[in-house]
């Protein structure tokens, strides 16, 4: 008897599991009996018989509640189809509380079913032990590191840039003398105008992307991937990551929003990559949120402009769908500017940048009604990109379907995550100083002088004179966009524009006034330190110049092989513990040995078991198919300390001289002991041939006589001693009552020891149940059976059947033996048949045993009925 | 989905059977202790019967793979059982012994027997055991090798006496194994664990929804 009680403290609810041992040691499965104390309401138990076993039971399942009808006053609780127990009407208020009660109860007792058994497909790496093991040893693996993070901003003006990357994806970095770089690194590369751009432009070119990506990735060396890519037409921005990085980038997600023509097509807007870096649950550490938003904004130097890229910052700050951005960008204005419609319907600066090229060919009419066009789609895009970003994938714009394209998406798709686990809840005081922005790219904006007054400041490198007039400094001051954005300070002229292939300002009929139209910004971080800001001039592809940026930032970090190699030695501890754990039992033997076996007997075996761990061993018993093992209780559980008699048994067949037998005793969990059982089986008299029974005259176990030498015997003596004991014995019930299983056990040894019958032992039972005779009758019917090749062997078989006078051709088609043996019981079975009432079913019987039928048999019942007159005639 | 955010989310786990076959005496279990316990037997009692183990190996800094192993008795009487033991199994350890020449004709009868009985996609491998009785050899290297090439077997030489190539035969039957179609999953938050920061598990889309 064990059981085992669990209470919750709080709602003094109990269960108890009880189970009973049998009497062969066994233990069924524990019910699991609800009992609530004083301050649940009354519940009373229903019958055992109907409560829910443990195994069972989920703590999901569905509690119902059923009116026990208008009369009572009560009512019952279910679970599934459990009846678990009733309640009274009047405490139905205690219902919620008293079910909140049960289910954490149950849940209570789920854990611990579940940890008494090892529950194999647990992934170990989230086990208890390994997290609670990490979390003490995370000093070993984490540690304070430098990134380097170096931002590139360039206009490519629809160009192919032919020039080496590497002095502007290195800048001033050491390189070591390999020719690689030394530091930790996340690269991002933001390009506008990637593509020439065309009024029915729907995507980014990914052939474009793709060569890009390659470029980068062939100037950073082996060391670095392509860890993401956001893009909208023109806009790309890429993000490469040291190898040894790439695992402490979580949450990456990206995310784009057009502003262009009709306030969303995306020859303008922005394209963003964010991230978390060095986060790790495990050692208790949030690291640190990076967020790169790559902006090309409508340009122009006039006051609308300003006003249109302000808007655009608000749209933006709204329409990116990472809150990290959301209300940084923009700041509310005090007197607002020109109303959304109004600036919706500017067109920007469309004109100013499509390709000239495209322009011969389009009317200006043409021009806007086909980016009207794009525009509709762009719109249904980018509310289903917002989708697909709730629902949990990441927002990449669609991509015109080459395999390239979806090769670098699938680079994001790995570590993105759904929109639920990135909100930032607002960004709260703790989260702002967890988070660092970086904006960059073409923000367009213009420094409002004459460009005559330009070309003197430069002339006399003046920066800080020049930066007095530019606009996205004063917007900046003015709190309108991006307050808080720090800049490193400009040491280098106007990056545009220039003509292309020279280091000269345009020239063109336009002559644009030199601007900062390409600037890196970022939001402050105590450990973020700028490097370098600069620009290149020596790169005259484009009309406007490359800038770029570096920062270091220190942090905490994860070396991922360090703490590979304590998460192996965890693995292998647990692996240790989980394999000590598994029960530890010793079996008494595994060769049964069963000498001298007799025919047609059952033989016991059993095997003891000890369970010599200290955890509760589970076992079972496996029979092989076409085994002629038996098992009484197949499988059972056992307690620490505790042994049991596993029993087999089985009985042994006729015809066989050696029973080989092996059987499973399966220790659940950690090991399968192979049983196995062997013994010769002593030569009976049951499944002999009759002229073999006639070669043994003093029995099945004495050897054959010569048989020149021996007297001939007319019939088998095993059969005339049968029916010498029975024809003396004949009653009404002779044949239609059970023998005994010890009797006849008793009468087949007697028969092939070539024993006398011990008929004082055999009729001393008469008055129980008459069970002496019953047990050689029924024997005799057994050796009759059995006997090998029939008594009416199947070679006359087509001779009953068909004749009417067959005897004579069968007496001459049947050994003498056969004759005789038959004729023999005809006669014993006439005496019969002037004592029992209903002859014909001991007819039926001798039918059955005598006559043996070819396989090949036809139209039975007719055959039954001609085997039946045959008996009958040759009976009399 | 939020939970577990350790650098190495997105780990994928799956459990895999592995069953040891081979003649017996060949070091089937000596091989299991090895791998499992890092220990040798000098004498070790024969096996009657499947000792059954587990053991977790780190395929990648992503990936851990757990074997569940059955080491099975090699004696000839047990035959029949075998069924049951590599019926089920992702993959089976053929093991010979390159003293015994003999063993390797049983060796290729369990392998004959594994392609023609067992899962269809069962990864064997060939493991010629005892490498430390180097001086007694009787199957030639070149002879096994050729063997396990032409049946699509992975094959080491193997010492459970001195460890050599025993993880190595066990990593190289996990990289085998076809994890995109195993019982694989991504972590679980880990219980019992304070996160220092606010629950991002909330959902609260209202914040980023679409104004447009």
């Amino acid at each position: 008897m064990t059981s085992l009680v669990l209470s919750t403290s709080t709602h003094n609810l109990t269960f108890h599991a009880s189970s009973c041992a049998d009497s062969g040691g066994t233990i069924d499965t524990p019910f699991y009996i609800l009992e609530p104390k004083t301050k649940t309401p009354n519940v009373t138990p229903t019958g055992s018989s109907v409560q829910p076993a443990a195994t069972d039971l989920s703590v999901h399942d569905t509690i119902s509640i059923d009116e026990d009808g208008m009369d009572s006053d009560r009512m019952t609780l279910k679970l599934q189809d459990y009846d678990i127990g009733s309640i009274p009407k009047s405490e139905v208020t205690y219902l919620a509380e008293f079910l909140l009660a049960w289910r954490s109860a149950l849940a209570t007792l789920e854990e611990q079913v579940q940890v008494t058994q090892i529950s194999s497909f647990e992934d170990p790496l989230s086990s208890d032990y390994v997290t609670t093991r990490l979390i003490q040893e995370k000093d070993a693996f984490i540690e304070e590191k430098t990134v380097q993070i170096r931002l590139i901003t360039w206009n490519l003006h629809g160009e192919v840039i032919g020039e080496d990357l590497r002095p502007l994806l290195f800048g001033s970095n050491v390189l070591s003398d390999s020719g690689e770089l030394q530091d930790l690194g996340i690269f991002f590369v933001a390009l506008q105008e990637a593509d020439p751009l065309t009024p029915t432009t729907l995507s980014a070119n990914q052939a474009t992307i793709a060569r890009w990506a390659n470029q980068v990735l062939e100037c950073l060396g082996e060391s670095y991937i392509l860890s993401a890519s956001s893009e909208l037409l023109g806009m790309v921005l890429l993000m490469f990551t040291h190898k040894k990085l790439a695992s402490q980038i979580t949450q990456l997600e990206i995310s784009s929003a057009g502003t262009g023509v009709l306030g969303y097509w995306g020859n303008k807007g922005a394209v963003c990559i964010r991230f978390t870096l060095g986060e790790s649950d495990l050692a208790g550490i949030a690291g640190v949120e990076i967020a790169v938003a790559n902006m090309h904004l409508s340009s122009g130097i006039a006051p609308q402009a300003v006003e249109r890229r302000r808007w655009e910052m608000s749209e933006l700050d709204k329409r990116l769908k990472l809150p990290v951005f959301n209300g940084k960008l923009f700041r509310k204005q005090r007197n607002g500017g020109k109303n959304r419609k109004e600036l919706l319907y500017q067109n920007g600066d469309l004109l100013d940048e499509l390709d000239e090229r495209v322009l011969d060919t389009y009317s200006e009419d043409d021009m806007v009604v086909a980016a009207a066009d794009a525009v509709a789609v762009m719109k249904i895009k980018e509310n289903g990109v917002a989708k697909e970003y709730e629902a949990g994938t990441p927002a990449i714009p669609t991509a015109d379907g080459s395999d390239k394209a979806a090769t670098i998406s699938t680079s994001t798709s790995t570590t993105a995550t759904t929109a639920a686990t990135v909100n930032t809840d607002h960004v709260g005081p703790e989260k702002e100083i967890n988070s660092i922005v970086f904006i960059l790219g073409d923000l367009n904006y213009r420094l409002a002088m004459d460009r005559s007054d330009i070309s003197q400041l430069i002339a006399k490198n003046d920066y800080n004179a020049l930066l007095f007039w530019d606009q996205l400094r004063n917007e900046i001051k003015e709190g309108s966009v991006l307050v808080g954005f720090q800049e490193g300070p400009i040491s280098f002229q106007p990056t545009y524009k220039y003509d292309i292939g020279t280091n000269v300002f345009d020239t063109s009929e336009k002559a644009r006034v030199p601007a900062y139209t390409d600037r890196i910004l970022y939001t402050t971080y105590p450990s973020l330190a700028q490097l370098d800001y600069e620009t290149f001039m020596h790169y005259i592809s484009s009309d406007h110049k490359p800038v770029a940026a570096t920062f270091e930032l220190r942090t905490m970090l994860m070396d991922a092989d360090k703490r590979a190699e304590i998460v192996k030695r965890l693995l292998h501890d647990l692996d240790a513990r989980e394999n000590k754990s598994r029960p530890k039992v010793e079996v008494d033997k595994t060769d049964l040995l069963c000498p001298d076996m007799t025919v047609l007997s059952t033989v016991h075996q059993t095997v003891k078991l000890k369970n010599c761990g200290n955890t509760q061993v589970a076992w079972e018993i496996e029979i092989i198919d076409g085994s002629l093992i038996e098992v009484g209780t197949p499988q059972g559980v056992l307690p620490p300390g505790a042994t049991q008699m596993v029993r087999v048994s089985f009985k042994v067949p006729p015809n066989v001289t050696h029973i080989s037998e092996i059987f499973i005793l399966r220790i659940i969990n950690r090991q399968d002991y192979f049983i196995s059982i062997n013994g010769n089986v002593l030569p009976s008299c049951f499944g002999a041939s009759l002229e073999d029974m006639i070669r043994k005259p003093s029995g099945a176990r004495h050897g054959f006589l010569a048989l020149q030498t021996g007297p001939q015997l007319n019939i088998p003596r095993e059969i005339w001693k049968c029916v010498d004991f029975l024809s003396t014995r004949i009653t009404r019930e002779i044949f239609r009552r059970p023998g005994d299983e010890i009797v006849g056990q008793l009468v087949r040894n007697w028969l092939d020891n070539g024993d006398d019958f011990d008929s004082i032992v055999l009729d001393s039972l008469a008055k129980d149940g008459n069970k002496g005779t019953h047990s050689v009758a029924e024997q005799f019917i057994q050796l009759l059976e059995l006997v090998n090749g029939g008594v009416i062997p199947e070679k006359v078989y087509d001779i009953i059947t068909q004749g009417n006078d067959g005897v004579q051709l069968i007496f001459e088609a049947m050994p003498r033996v056969n004759v005789n043996t038959l004729i023999y019981i005809a006669s014993f079975l006439r005496e019969v048949k002037r004592v029992v009432i209903d002859f014909d079913l001991i007819l039926e019987i001798f039918d059955k045993v005598l006559i043996r039928i070819p396989k090949t048999g036809k139209n039975k019942s007719r055959q039954k009925k001609k085997r039946l007159e045959f008996l009958k005639g040759f009976i009399g | 989905m939020a939970g577990a955010r350790d650098s190495s989310s997105g780990t994928r786990f799956a459990q895999f059977k592995l069953v040891l076959l081979g003649e017996s005496a060949v070091g089937k279990s000596s091989l299991v202790l090895r791998f499992v316990k890092d220990q040798f037997d000098d004498y070790r009692e024969s096996t009657i019967g499947a000792a059954f183990l587990t053991q977790t190996i780190g395929l990648d800094e992503s990936t851990t793979i757990k074997f569940e192993i059955w080491d099975t008795a090699g004696q000839e009487r047990y035959k029949s059982l075998a069924p049951m033991y590599y019926r089920n199994a992702n993959c089976a350890v053929v093991v010979y012994d390159i003293t015994q020449a003999s063993s390797l004709d049983k060796a290729k009868s369990w392998v004959k027997e594994l392609q023609r009985q067992a899962n269809e996609n069962i990864i064997i491998a060939l493991a010629g055991n005892k490498l430390d009785l180097n001086a007694k050899r009787q199957v030639e290297t070149s002879v096994a090798d050729a063997y396990a090439r032409e049946s699509g077997l992975l094959f080491f030489e193997t010492s459970a006496k001195t460890g050599e190539n025993v993880t190595e035969l066990f990593t190289a039957i996990a990289k085998r194994l076809p994890l995109e179609t195993a019982s694989t999953r991504t972590r679980a938050a880990p219980k019992g664990v304070d996160l220092s920061r606010p629950s991002r598990r909330a959902p609260a889309q209202s914040n980023n929804g679409c104004t447009c």
